[in-house]
């Protein structure tokens, strides 16, 4: 089990020392719901290497490399995955509205540290992850990998990932479709402020294709609840538009439209066999792994 | 309606912006925040601020009204309520018109309608500053002013008007404002004619005053309610002289000016005799009652008739007089040339001891006041004629053949033909009109029938309009034969020959009783020598007396023996003529003198004024008034109303009902 470094922003020492101990049955890692974890380690052309382990008695002799061997006078052995290993795709939304604070949080520093610690446990089990992140389009594309280096790529990419333009995670799904070859698991971070009809005409291919999809409508409790007083101007942060409401008079009528909104989405996932969260930045992010074990 | 302003400062009218820039500067600048996503709070904005709306621009409106209300009261504004606002300096002649005419007596809750005018004129006067000249002119049977040309003795005025009576006389409207209109005609300045009055119906209806458009006309009625009155609006007799021993018709009309019925008693007092009868009268109609007296002393005899007043808020009209003069002989003029006719008249004429004939010269037209009666047959239309006619007595009158139908002007319009006669080929046949008095004894029979007499020749008259003359007896094809002229009420027009060989009625025993009946009931008390007994308020009083010796000693005197002032006599051959100095009060006046009998005229109270009913405020307008309900009113449209308060309570009233709207809302929200 390879061990990840521990000075990354979205995961740090305690948050990997948590995550050691969480009972991560990834289910969704299969091909169907039943079948617990799958690995297999067979060779064959198709077989993709996955790493190097010392030679001990009893191993099979074909799988020693020899080159290994001829430069380092020590025996290893070549070991390789099945194709049949799962696969997470993660979409992380990095449009402005993404940058939107609860109580100095963000909505994208919240994704990522979700976004982290899921492609910590991903390649904790030797699965392979890919992240995608996008506004209006695809900013940052990790390709699948299950290596120590591909999950600090990952990191890389998190910390150096700024809130961007609009969103549009309908036309980043789209794009993003032939890049994936393999079936797998899609998760989708968003505050979903897009048309939703787009969205899932978007993830449809993946659905036809056999994705497992789950959606993580990130959003805050001030954009829930519209917690605010008094007359104000609301800037747009994607589009910098303004609008002068006076808050106290339009509470109850915004709140109605937000649960509309939400259960908007929520009835279009249920038709489409769609997993759909609404996650909120008040609620501790490693609760939003539950959805993987239902 | 003018307004002016006593601190007109229009920059301060820019502070009533005040409220809008808030409005407007407060919803400008309000924190700004950045949120995620805009669209939903655009999306519900929109749809919340089609109610926040109305509700701000309500809150805007009340500031803005409460602070333009205290602006303006700061410049202390003054309605007027017409365009006549007059600059400070110039001149005000105003002629006041109060009405003391008989029918201000009624009394308007509490006070007579003429206190109520005295008083509204001194608020009128009372606003003249010293600048200005007034007037007043009392308006009744004969208008006067008090002041001969305008005046400034405003003082005295006032004086005038505590001190002023209600008269007894009618109102002659249209004299009035012609004076009126002539004290202000060169006059200088702003000129007003104020009318106080009760605008009575009778008085007014027919009063056009044309004023010109630099005089302002002002009406103010006093009279607030149509006032309920029952009244003798008239007492006369048939006939209108008496004869000794004779039976007098007496007629009194009472009038009901109600709109509910009226049940009274009405007491007739004839020398010692006295007589009562009770009647109903419905709204608004007359009734007619008749007392049969008998006369019996010589001279002149005095009727009074009186209603029970109970429930009469107007008593004055509740009595009337009447001067019933008795004379033995009725005087009847014949021509001094015989005729067939005249010699038939005079035969029958002769078998009345009552009747007095005596000759009637062409050639003396001041002896044709002698007589009460003339027989004219065939007189053409002279000077005798008009004399007769002048003289008030009753003329029976044969036109003559060869004039024109037009001559006959009191009976006849537009007609063009001449006066030929005709005969009958048997003889034409009489109709009697059983409505007239002179044959109402003819009606049982006992007296014959006047209408069977046999006519043989006549004049060819055509049939006269009955609202020209009211038939005694026609013939059966509309020819008039005996007609009394409602123009000249004292003339008949005879188309009956008397003569044997043209008829026979002067042989009927009806003939006596008919000419008898016929002086008696149309004689006239109007003649030379019957005027001067019965007058009606606001006329002067005149009598004749027969020219004898000294007359200097004639005296009239009032029925508590208060003598009046007389004018300076005049004379004819046969007459003197007295006439009072003034229009004497209601009541009976008595003639003194030593070579006159005993004589008796009377002053009634005028019937016009009993009815109560004023115009209507449209009527009042359609002659060109400006119609104000008081002084004050008038004081208004003249010096204006200051209406600072009033902007000071819509100020508060604004401020309060923001604070309470804004807090409703909030408690709302």
């Amino acid at each position: 089990m390879p061990t990840p470094p521990t000075q990354f922003k979205y995961l740090r020492p305690e948050d990997i020392r948590r995550l050691q101990s969480f009972e991560f049955a990834p289910s969704i890692f299969v091909e169907g719901y039943l079948s617990g974890r799958h690995r297999s380690h067979h060779r064959g052309s198709s077989i993709e290497f996955h790493d190097y382990r010392q030679y001990v008695p009893g191993d099979d002799l074909a799988l020693v490399d020899w080159r290994v061997f001829a430069r380092t006078d020590r025996h290893f052995l070549r070991t390789f995955e099945q194709e049949t290993n799962m696969e997470c795709h993660i979409f992380l939304d990095s449009s402005a509205s993404m940058g939107f604070e609860h109580n100095g949080l963000a909505k994208l520093d919240y994704a990522s540290f979700f976004a982290a610690a899921l492609a910590y446990l991903v390649t904790r089990n030797g699965d392979r992850v890919s992240l995608q992140i996008f506004d209006d389009k695809i900013r940052h594309f990790a390709p699948p990998g299950s290596t120590r280096q591909h999950l600090q790529t990952i990191m890389h990419l998190l910390e150096d990932n700024r809130p961007g333009n609009h969103t549009s995670v309908a036309t980043a799904l789209k794009r993003s479709h032939p890049l994936l070859k393999r079936r797998g698991t899609l998760v989708v971070i968003s505050d979903f402020f897009d048309d939703v009809p787009a969205i899932f005409n978007a993830l449809s291919p993946y659905l036809h294709r056999g994705f497992r999809i789950h959606l993580f409508h990130i959003i805050t409790p001030q954009e829930l609840n519209l917690n605010i007083q008094g007359l104000h101007t609301f800037i747009d942060m994607e589009t910098g538009e303004r609008v002068v409401a006076h808050a106290d008079q339009i509470k109850d009528s915004y709140q109605k439209a937000m649960q509309e909104h939400i259960q908007h989405l929520r009835a279009y996932a249920v038709r489409r066999r769609v997993d759909y969260c609404v996650a909120s930045l008040d609620t501790n992010y490693y609760q939003l792994f539950d959805h993987f074990t239902k | 309606m003018t307004i002016r302003f006593i601190n007109f400062i229009w920059p301060l009218l820019a502070l009533a912006a005040i409220p809008l820039l808030a409005h407007l500067f407060a919803r400008t600048r309000p924190p700004a925040i950045k949120f995620s996503s805009i669209d939903l709070l655009r999306c519900v904005s929109r749809n919340t601020m089609r109610v926040r709306k109305p509700k701000d621009l309500l809150l805007l409106l009340l500031r803005t009204l409460a602070v333009l209300a205290a602006i303006l009261m700061v410049m202390r504004p003054i309605i007027f309520a017409d365009n006549r606002w007059v600059a400070p300096g110039s001149q005000r002649n105003v002629v006041v018109i109060v009405d003391r005419s008989a029918s201000m007596a009624y009394n308007e809750g509490g006070r007579t309608r003429f206190a109520i005018a005295c008083a509204e004129a001194s608020d009128i006067l009372g606003s003249l500053s010293a600048n200005d000249t007034a007037n007043i002119i009392w308006l009744d049977a004969a208008p006067s002013a008090v002041f001969p040309e305008m005046g400034v003795n405003i003082g005295f005025l006032r004086d005038n008007l505590r001190k002023a009576q209600v008269s007894t006389q009618p109102g002659a409207a249209s004299e009035a404002l012609s004076r009126a209109r002539r004290l202000l005609q060169k006059l200088e300045g702003q000129k007003e004619i104020h009318v106080i009055s009760d605008f009575q119906r009778s008085t007014w209806q027919h009063c056009q005053p044309k004023m010109p458009p630099n005089i302002a006309f002002y009406a103010i009625p006093v009279a607030h309610s149509s006032a309920a009155n029952l009244a003798i609006t008239d007492l006369h007799t048939t006939p209108a002289v008496g004869l000794p021993g004779a039976s007098v018709d007496t007629f009194a009309e009472i009038s009901n000016f109600s709109d509910a019925p009226r049940k009274t008693s009405v007491f007739l007092t004839f020398g010692e005799t006295r007589k009562k009868q009770e009647l109903v009268i419905q709204p608004w109609q007359k009734s007619t009652i008749l007392f049969h007296l008998e006369a019996t002393t010589k001279g002149d005899n005095l009727i009074r008739a009186a209603l029970d007043t109970d429930g009469d808020n107007f008593a004055t009209d509740n009595q009337r007089f009447y001067v019933l003069p008795v004379r033995e002989h009725i005087t009847v003029a014949l021509p001094e040339k015989s005729t067939p006719q005249t010699i038939l008249l005079a035969r029958a004429l002769r078998c009345l001891s009552w009747i007095h004939i005596i000759p009637l010269p062409e050639n003396s037209p001041t002896q044709t006041e002698l007589s009460d009666v003339a027989f004219i047959p065939e007189l053409p239309h002279n000077s005798l004629f008009k004399n007769l006619l002048k003289s008030g007595q009753l003329l029976i009158w044969a036109p003559p053949t060869g004039i024109s139908i037009a001559e006959l002007d009191d009976f006849y319009t537009a007609e063009k033909q001449t006066i030929t006669t005709e005969k009958a080929k048997d003889s034409f046949q009489l109709k009697i009109n059983n409505t007239a008095p002179s044959l109402a004894i003819f009606k049982d029979g006992r007296y014959g029938d006047p209408a069977s007499a046999l006519i043989y020749q006549r004049l060819r008259l055509p049939p006269i309009a009955p609202e020209n003359a009211d038939s005694i007896l026609t013939y059966s094809d509309g020819t008039p034969a005996i007609c009394r002229s409602k123009i000249h009420p004292n003339l008949i027009l005879w188309n009956l020959p008397l003569d044997t060989k043209l008829s026979n009625f002067a042989k009927q025993v009806t003939f006596v009783p008919f000419i008898a009946e016929l002086i008696l009931r149309h004689s006239s008390a109007n003649t030379t020598s019957l005027r001067g007994r019965n007058f009606s308020s606001g006329n002067h009083i005149q009598r004749n007396f027969p020219v004898s010796g000294s007359t200097a000693n004639v005296t009239l005197s009032d029925s508590l023996q208060q003598p009046l002032k007389l004018q300076p006599s005049t004379s004819t051959e046969l007459f003197t003529t007295y006439t009072s100095k003034t229009a004497p009060a209601l009541g009976v006046y008595t003639w003194h003198g030593s070579t006159i009998p005993a004589a008796l005229s009377v002053i009634n109270f005028p019937a016009n004024e009993s009815d109560l009913r004023p115009l209507s405020k449209t009527e009042i307008q359609a002659m060109g008034a400006h119609q104000i309900s008081n002084a004050r009113t008038m004081r208004d449209i003249r010096d204006g109303r200051e209406i600072w308060h009033l902007l000071l309570l819509i100020a508060i009233l604004a401020l309060f009902l923001e604070a309470f709207l804004n807090y409703f809302f909030e408690r709302k929200s």
